[in-house]
């Protein structure tokens, strides 16, 4: 009696422990620090969260590749690596060196094709969910308003890099395919590829909208993007398109509110602390903190710009130097040695004669915030639009549309302290002066290198070192151009314009994911 | 029950609902005599049975002849009542009590057939007129020949002459018994002639022994290793090898021991057919890779189940000493892993601590000493005068071939160039110009020329150094000591009723590389006592407490010359700078190379619990407490219910320190100036407490030739993980290695997280007169991981075996002692969703798969949100299909095997598909769902030959060979290609989920020195290129699988006079690896010391047939582009154990006070043989068959598997 009484109880107890568990709740687990998708997305706080995200991502690219690919900050070195005035060196390998000498490796299969498309599809989509939660999210029209201005206008920024890296310039591949148009978190996973030209529309729209939502928007800081970044913005996007007097207005908007150009000592003193500073004429730019950055990536590591008492090694300065980057001969010969821009000299102390013949050039510099450690941490800030550019925007728009182009061209070339400046009134050789001083003025900005040779349908020429031109290209930098033949006396490289090698193909994940693209969907990966 | 919810709780309802319906007939029960009622039922019985047998007789008085060879003597009875026709009356018990009978007669009377039959038995037999009654043999009745025998002695010893101490000999049907002592010996009083003395000794045969009454009682036992009537641990309970139908590989103690890793795991290797075990990390405390029959996700993963003394287990495989374990079971097929349902999709290890086996305490010592070094050599660098010629070499090319110099311009301009490419120039003392190198500076070109491309060495150049001082390998390897030690005191209490084992184990073992050790204390208590007659309790407490320092050997090491030393030397280079704080040499960071690694060598070379260098270090401290504790409760009708409790805490502390004193920008006085920006301290803090409580109903009952037996259970599991960490920076005291020192830039996270598991079980077992087994299992898991309505998984198997050596027509086969077949087919699933890194590695686990979330992602201190996980709810259990069919054979006594084929078919994977790049956001990478079919199949052969089995001498040998076939069967996303370092790979149908897929290489051109690769040529043939650029993935073909075709191992084991010796070799086939290290090994590369040994067959100068492209100096990549060039077929042996021992002789170690005392030697891992060994790289890498050294999954990379040297004692007392 006693034993089948015990049977009972011990078969009793699992039984009733089972159900004291909490029968349903102990199969009920969740994420200690996940938000739920459903209570961020009918909540306006929240979705301003987002927002913030999709920034971080943009400027950063956190989870995403590295160096030239480092969100915009980065992409200002792939952009102008693709042009003629950088020299990159090989010593530190990765894909600032791949931008650089063009590896033919740079195809779909080998990752570098994707980085750009990932990053911006990734800042795309979130800032989708935001444009198409917020009608239905509990919050004030303001605030509702604001974060779907910004939404916008980086769906607009993002649209607009994309269109540049993976199809020829507007004006002629108006009709091409462009890139997939993902405007809605309901769009289907596979998607075809939109023409350029409706590309060009949603962004126009986008930044047009986004101006008009953000028109009573004050931002606190240099990183938001409110509506004078949107006119320079729009300014760029319509220098792209060639709709001149869209261009001089955005631009002249944009530059009314920035036009207190930065004087000779805020130049010299390099770019690293734009923000701190206050240059009056920084419209948009970003930081790299303690927090949010991006290690020794930077371009400011890139740079050999050091100063030469620190030594030589890439661990003698007060930051960890790559000893990558120089400017290149041709492009040091565009300057007055008096000008303000010209910071030019050579590391003849460098044992290596690849090193000790180049220019090194310091718009780049930053020694490092880590209590002036010899190796401390890159910290800098980056300039991602300003003044100068809106000023060079309105010579080139004005200069098409019958405007006074050259007043503002000298207005910077003396704020600069040319004194040679130029007096083409106009036709050809004014354009020409205009896209010197772009690049004179706006190197590693982003906005000149290979993004400029293919609006300004221009070819890609370098020029490698000699014996007699030491300062000109590392045959890297040639050899794997067209034209390149070893024994000439200036052996030269080449890409004509429009070649597809400065395009990006599409991603080989995104060829084999989306069931909407063939094979035929394809960019060509050279040839015009 | 009005908490349950409906799906949960149906299986739960139903299990009441039985329980009720054995209510009323408890009740009923109660209310009679439970003991007449038993009784009443037995008699029936026996009135039944004798009914049967009660035939008439026919020709009583004859003859009868009789041969049969261990037969049922129920079967030898029903033969004589055929030849005689005699009837039998006896009672199913009592005949059950009796032993087989052998017996071989010709033609005798009835009565002294019965004679023959009845020798040694237990029961006896009457004759009354035609009727013979069998009956229990009266143990109290003297019969006229049988006489009181005061005194039986004897001894006990094993089959190598050594005494047993501890033994139990006992008269079967009565309580008396004694135990050997220390010699073996014993001494028995009240037995009698005819008396069954039974001797027992766990992990040996029992025998029963008929004693004749005369002389002392000399036994040998023979040790039950895998021996067919071995109990075996599997799923929930034991089973005899014998009647098992499902698929087991059973590793026991004694092969265990012989292998000196810092774990169970590592030992694992080449024991069992079907089981792969890698060990692909060579440090100290590494880990170990194990799969069991293939990989069935498409993410890689294959960790199997593992299960300590019946209870899942969660923790560090490296926190379970290997001296604590009694037995591993690897579970493998269905029938065998089904019963635990969702987690044994990759199979099940199950894993037996010792228990106390004998009254006498015994007590139980080893300890060994080695040493260790790398299995695979280290490669030599080239010297200094070397490295500046092949550098000079790279130069020269660059400029004559490929920019068009002449050759005297271009060796003008490497000798000009080459010591800035390898050397940075500094000022000395004196503020001239110079460098530091093992050359004494002299102001003029190191390297001369002779204007035809032929460099030399300026003569004038003297070196000014000590090899061993610019010897990284020798800086970071070195042979340490390796110790362990063991002590474990078990017995039983007199009455056996109470057994305990009380274990505790030290092992230090210090690695090869660096300042790496292991250090390991275990305890385990393990007691069991049956309290009452009805009610069995028992538990097992273990504590394992170890730190680890997981400094090594990395990728720095490669990319160092002998141009430099990894210890700093003054500007002057005259000396070396020392640490004004300890003496010792500081470290150079790239004070006077170009190419530094950014990383040093030595890097982590201090310690968290001793630092007096102040160096970084990277220590963890792991602690477990794992405990089991069981109540087992007697029912009638021979039920047994049994509840099992078991908690695992696992916690582990990772300690990181980057130094304050040493590093880029060191300062005089060295050693005790503190960096500017000061060390920085990382705290990582890991807890994980598993809970599993499982309740089990089984039943066990026999009618006449059918055996049942039953289990129904029902299980609960919760997993519980908290985790925190914190960094600061800006420690700027020196010999301060915490937190609480750092001053600046902190930062820090937490997290937790729970999955559970609940879970109800049955299996149901039949055996039909020890020839037929049939078996069926079934069970429910409800999973966490998935959405409530998804979240139910059913799992059953069923087997079949088929004991063909029992039969009738086989009996006779005298060559066959055991013959059987078995089959079986089911199902487990798999809840875990792991993710696939983009290298094609494994990733991490995803818990909460169903769910669409938000992760945070702040920007400058703002809050930001970002989509992590897309929602979906309808992802549910992956389910594995298995089929096993196997034939296990003993013949010519001496030759066991088995022969085993099995599939796994694995379909709905548990996938995070990839999105197309442009649908992605936010974190989210992939859509989790059930996507793609694997299957994994293979033929496993075991096969173990007594060749020599003499008194003296004894030669055994075990062989196991498995084969594999892992093919992906359905993949709805398409194919894709992924790559990781250089390797690049293809999932597609038809193919493993690991082929190498690149392009083919065409070798050296040898008119200009270029790699040239084969291309399609656009008409549907194949053309040759040197242009990297026009090679697509369309030209890509397959290389292989990563994952080996076979393998297996071979032991030898040989016993004599007191020596024994064994070596087991293991092996690998048909796999192929892509090794990455060969790249950095062969190429010429800025700041990477070049191999000469591997070198010499590069090419020169035009005409030159050479293996090696061309080497350039300002383009390393393009003479080492991915290829099949870096694909090798990955076969190996490899020695992986040689142990040499010798046993004292009995008298000698009884002298020194011990019962028994053994000394040995031991080496694992001692040759490699195969084609990777020449590159200087081990055969044994990551799952990707990639030997990249950037994670530590292929460690192996630079540091390679450990060539170990141990010697010990075994000590019992």
């Amino acid at each position: 009696m006693k034993i089948i009484y015990k049977t009972v109880l011990f078969l009793a107890i699992p039984v009733l422990m089972t159900g004291f568990a909490g029968c349903k709740k102990f199969l009920d687990t969740k994420s200690s620090t996940a938000t739920s998708d459903g209570a961020v997305l009918k909540n306006v706080t929240q979705l301003n969260m987002v927002l913030n995200s999709a920034y971080k991502k943009l400027y950063f690219n956190n989870g995403g590749a590295d160096r030239a690919y480092s969100g915009l900050a980065g992409l200002q070195m792939y952009v102008d690596l693709g042009g003629a005035d950088i020299l990159s060196h090989t010593n530190m390998g990765g894909n600032q060196v791949t931008s650089y000498t063009f590896e033919p490796t740079r195809t779909q299969i080998t990752g570098n094709s994707d980085a750009i498309w990932s990053m911006m599809y990734k800042t795309i989509n979130q800032v989708n969910a935001i444009i198409t939660a917020l009608p239905n999210a509990d919050g004030g029209a303001e605030e509702k308003a604001q974060i779907m201005g910004q939404a916008k206008a980086i769906r607009a920024v993002c649209y607009f890099h994309l269109i540049q890296n993976y199809q020829q310039t507007y004006v002629l591949a108006k009709n091409k395919p462009g890139v997939i148009l993902r405007l809605s978190a309901n769009d289907p996973v596979s998607m075809p590829r939109s023409s350029v030209e409706a590309c060009y529309q949603q962004i126009v729209t986008d930044l047009r909208d986004a101006k008009a939502l953000l028109a009573n928007f004050q931002r606190q800081n240099k990183w938001t993007i409110d509506k004078n970044v949107i006119s320079g913005q729009l300014a760029r996007v319509y220098l792209v398109m060639n709709d001149w007097p869209n261009a001089l207005a955005e631009a002249t908007t944009a530059y009314n509110a920035y036009s207190q150009l930065m004087t000779r000592e805020q130049y010299r003193s390099g770019f690293d602390k734009v923000i701190t500073k206050a240059y009056p004429e920084i419209m948009w730019a970003m930081k790299y903190t303690e927090t949010d950055n991006i290690g020794g990536s930077t371009q400011f590591n890139f740079w050999y710009n050091q100063d030469e008492k620190y030594g030589e090694g890439f661990t003698d300065g007060p930051i960890y130097a790559f000893l990558s980057f120089f400017a290149d001969g041709k492009y040091e010969q565009l300057f007055e040695k008096t000008e303000d821009r010209y910071q030019f000299w050579k590391r003849t102390k460098n044992a290596s004669q690849e090193w000790s013949t180049k220019w090194a050039y310091d718009k780049y510099k930053h020694y490092g915030d880590a209590n002036g450690a010899v190796q401390g941490n890159t910290r800098p800030e980056v300039s991602l639009m300003r003044g100068s550019e809106m000023l060079l925007i309105m010579a080139e728009a004005a200069a098409h549309s019958g405007g006074d182009a050259l007043t503002y061209l000298n207005r910077l070339q003396r704020a600069r302290g040319v004194t040679a400046v130029t007096t083409a009134a106009g036709g050809s050789e004014l354009l020409e002066a205009i896209y010197v001083e772009r690049r004179k003025e706006l190197l590693c900005e982003g906005v000149t290198g290979f993004y400029d040779l293919l609006r300004l349908q221009k070819p890609l020429l370098r020029y490698q070192e000699t014996a007699t031109y030491r300062e000109g290209h590392y045959t890297w930098g040639v050899n794997q151009l067209n034209g390149y033949i070893a024994s000439s006396a200036q052996p030269s490289g080449t890409l004509l314009s429009n070649d597809y090698r400065f395009i990006s193909q599409i991603p080989q994940l995104e060829m084999t994911n989306n069931e909407a693209l063939k094979a035929s969907d394809q960019n060509p990966f050279s040839g015009q | 029950m009005i908490f349950y919810t409906k799906s949960l709780c149906r299986p739960l309802a139903a299990i009441a609902k039985i329980s009720l319906m054995i209510n009323p007939v408890f009740s009923r029960l109660s209310e009679v005599n439970k003991n007449k009622w038993i009784m009443r039922i037995n008699l029936i019985v026996v009135l039944l049975t004798s009914a049967i047998l009660q035939v008439s007789a026919a020709t009583y008085g004859q003859n009868v002849t009789l041969k049969h060879d261990r037969v049922k003597l129920a079967t030898v009875l029903n033969e004589i009542r055929k030849q005689t026709g005699v009837d039998f009356v006896f009672s199913d018990k009592i005949i059950a009590a009796a032993r087989p009978v052998s017996i071989n007669v010709a033609n005798v009377s009835l009565e002294a057939a019965l004679e023959e039959c009845f020798k040694n038995q237990p029961v006896t037999f009457t004759i009354d007129h035609k009727m013979v009654t069998i009956e229990k043999r009266p143990v109290s009745f003297l019969g006229m020949d049988q006489l009181i025998i005061a005194r039986l002695t004897g001894t006990v010893k094993d089959t190598d002459g050594l005494p047993l101490p501890g033994a139990s000999i006992a008269i079967k049907g009565t309580s008396k018994h004694v135990i050997t002592d220390a010699e073996g010996k014993f001494v028995l009083d009240g037995a009698q002639k005819g008396d069954l003395i039974v001797i027992t000794y766990v992990g040996f045969v029992p025998q029963e022994i008929a004693w004749n009454g005369e002389g002392p009682l000399n036994v040998k036992l023979a040790s039950t290793v895998q021996g067919l009537d071995d109990v075996i641990v599997v799923a929930y309970g034991t089973a005899k090898k014998s009647t098992f139908t499902g698929s087991v590989a059973v590793v026991g103690a004694d092969k265990l021991s012989k292998i000196a890793g810092s774990g169970f795991a590592e030992a694992l290797q080449g024991m069992g057919s079907g089981v792969n075990v890698t060990n692909n990390e060579g440090n100290p405390g590494g880990d170990t890779r194990i799969q069991i029959r293939g990989i069935a996700s498409m993410s890689g993963a294959s960790k199997p189940l593992y299960v300590v003394d019946g209870m899942p287990y969660d923790g560090q495989l490296n926190s379970i000493s290997p001296s604590d374990i009694e037995s591993i079971s690897v579970l493998k097929d269905a029938a065998a892993s089904s019963l635990y349902g969702s987690r044994a999709a990759n199979g099940v290890v199950m894993i037996t601590t010792k228990k106390g086996k004998s009254s006498k305490p015994q007590i139980n010592f080893r300890s060994a000493w080695g040493t260790s070094d790398n299995a695979v050599g280290n490669p030599v660098k080239a010297n200094p005068a070397e490295q500046l010629l092949y550098t000079w070499e790279g130069m020269y090319n660059d400029q004559f071939y490929k920019y068009g110099m002449t050759k005297a311009k271009a060796g003008d301009w490497a000798s000009g160039n080459v010591l800035g490419k390898i050397l940075k120039a500094v000022n000395n003392s004196a503020g001239q110009p110079s460098y530091v190198s093992p050359f004494k500076h002299i102001n003029e070109n190191y390297v001369l020329h002779d204007g035809n491309g032929n460099p030399y060495l300026n003569p004038n150049l003297q070196m000014v150094w000590n090899p061993s001082d610019y010897d990284v390998n020798d800086a970071v390897y070195s042979r340490k000591l390796r110790q362990d030690y063991g002590l474990d005191i078990s017995g039983a209490s007199s009455d056996g009723k109470t057994n305990y084992l009380f274990s505790g184990s030290y092992l230090d073992d210090k690695g090869f590389a660096s300042n790496q050790y292991f250090k390991r204390y275990t305890f385990r208590t393990n007691v069991t006592t049956q309290a009452t007659d009805w009610l069995q309790l028992g538990g097992n407490i273990a504590y394992s407490g170890s730190r680890q320092n997981s400094s090594g050997s990395m990728r720095a090491q490669i990319f160092t010359t002998t141009m430099s030393s990894p210890w700093l030397r003054n500007v002057d280079n005259t000396d070396w700078v020392y640490s004004e704080k300890t003496g010792e040499r500081m470290f150079d960071y790239g004070s006077y190379i170009n190419n530094f690694f950014g990383i040093h060598p030595l890097n982590n070379g201090g310690d968290y619990w001793n630092n007096p260098n102040d160096e970084d270090f990277n220590n963890n401290q792991r602690n477990m407490i794992s405990t089991r504790f069981f109540a087992n409760v007697k029912l009638p009708f021979d039920l047994n219910f049994r509840s099992s409790l078991g908690i695992d805490n696992n916690s582990t502390k990772q300690f990181l320190y980057g130094s304050a004193v040493h590093g880029s920008g060191q300062m005089a006085p060295y050693g005790l100036t503190v960096l500017t920006s000061g060390g920085n301290a990382t705290r990582n803090n890991t807890d994980v407490t598993s809970l599993t409580w499982n309740n089990l109903l089984t039943w066990n009952k026999k009618f006449g030739d059918h055996s049942f037996s039953a289990l129904a259970g029902q299980e609960l599991y919760n997993n519980n993980l908290l985790y925190n960490n914190a960094y600061g920076e800006g420690i700027m005291q020196i010999g301060q290695f915490e937190l609480n020192s750092t001053t600046k830039n902190w930062s820090n996270g937490s997290f937790r997280d729970r999955f559970s598991l609940s879970s109800y079980l049955g299996k149901v077992d039949y055996n039909f007169q020890d020839k037929y087994y049939l078996s069926a299992s079934f069970r429910a898991d409800g999973s966490s991981r998935f959405h409530p309505d998804n979240r139910w998984g059913s799992f059953f198997s069923a087997g079949a075996s088929w004991r063909i050596s029992n039969e009738n027509f086989i009996k006779d086969v005298n060559w066959i002692n055991n013959l059987s077949l078995r089959g079986s087919y089911g199902t487990n699933g798999n809840d875990k969703l792991t993710t696939r890194n983009a290298d094609g590695s494994p990733g991490g686990e995803i818990l909460y798969a169903y769910e669409g979330v938000y992760e945070d992602d702040p920007m400058y201190g703002n809050p930001g949100l970002r989509p992590s996980a897309l929602a979906t709810p309808n992802l549910k259990w992956e389910s594995n299909k298995q089929l096993n069919v196997a034939v296990d054979f003993t013949i010519f006594k001496g030759i066991t095997g088995s022969v085993e084929y099995y599939t796994r078919n694995s379909s709905g994977l548990l996938f995070q598909k990839p999105l197309p790049l442009s649908a992605q956001a936010g974190s989210v990478v992939g859509l989790n769902t059930n996507l793609g079919n694997i299957r994994n199949s293979g033929i496993e052969v075991a096969l173990g030959a007594e060749l020599i089995r003499s008194k003296d001498f004894s030669w055994k040998i075990d062989a196991n060979i498995s084969t594999l076939k892992n093919e992906v069967t359905y993949l709805p996303a398409g194919a894709f290609t992924f790559s990781n370092r250089a390797a690049t790979y293809k999932l597609e149908e038809g193919h493993s989920i690991y082929d190498f897929f690149m392009v083919k290489n065409a070798g050296v051109n040898p008119d200009n020195g270029n790699m040239r690769y084969w291309v399609q040529d656009g008409s549907g043939g194949w053309k040759t290129t040197e242009n990297y650029a026009e090679v697509t993935t369309k030209d890509y073909q397959y290389g292989g699988s990563a994952l080996p075709k076979a393998y297996g191992a071979v032991t030898n084991s040989f016993d004599w006079a007191g020596f024994d010796l064994s070596f087991m070799f293991y092996y690998s086939l048909g796999g192929k690896m892509f090794d990455y290290g060969y790249i950095e090994r062969t190429a010429l590369r800025g700041g990477v010391g070049v191999i000469p040994d591997l070198v010499q067959d590069r090419w020169k100068n035009p005409g030159d047939q050479a293996k090696f492209p061309k080497w350039s100096n300002d383009n390393y990549s393009d003479t080492r582009r991915g290829s099949d060039f870096y694909v090798f077929n990955n076969s190996f042996l490899r020695l992986r154990n040689l142990t040499l021992g010798f046993t004292l002789p009995k008298e000698v170690s009884k002298k020194l006070g011990m019962s028994s005392a053994r000394i040995y030697l031991a080496g694992n891992n001692l040759l490699t043989f195969g084609a990777a060994k020449n590159r200087f790289s081990d055969p044994e890498t990551g799952v990707l068959g990639n030997n990249y050294n950037g994670n530590a999954d292929t460690d192996n990379g630079v540091q390679g598997s450990r060539r170990i040297y141990m010697g010990g004692i075994q000590v019992s007392f």
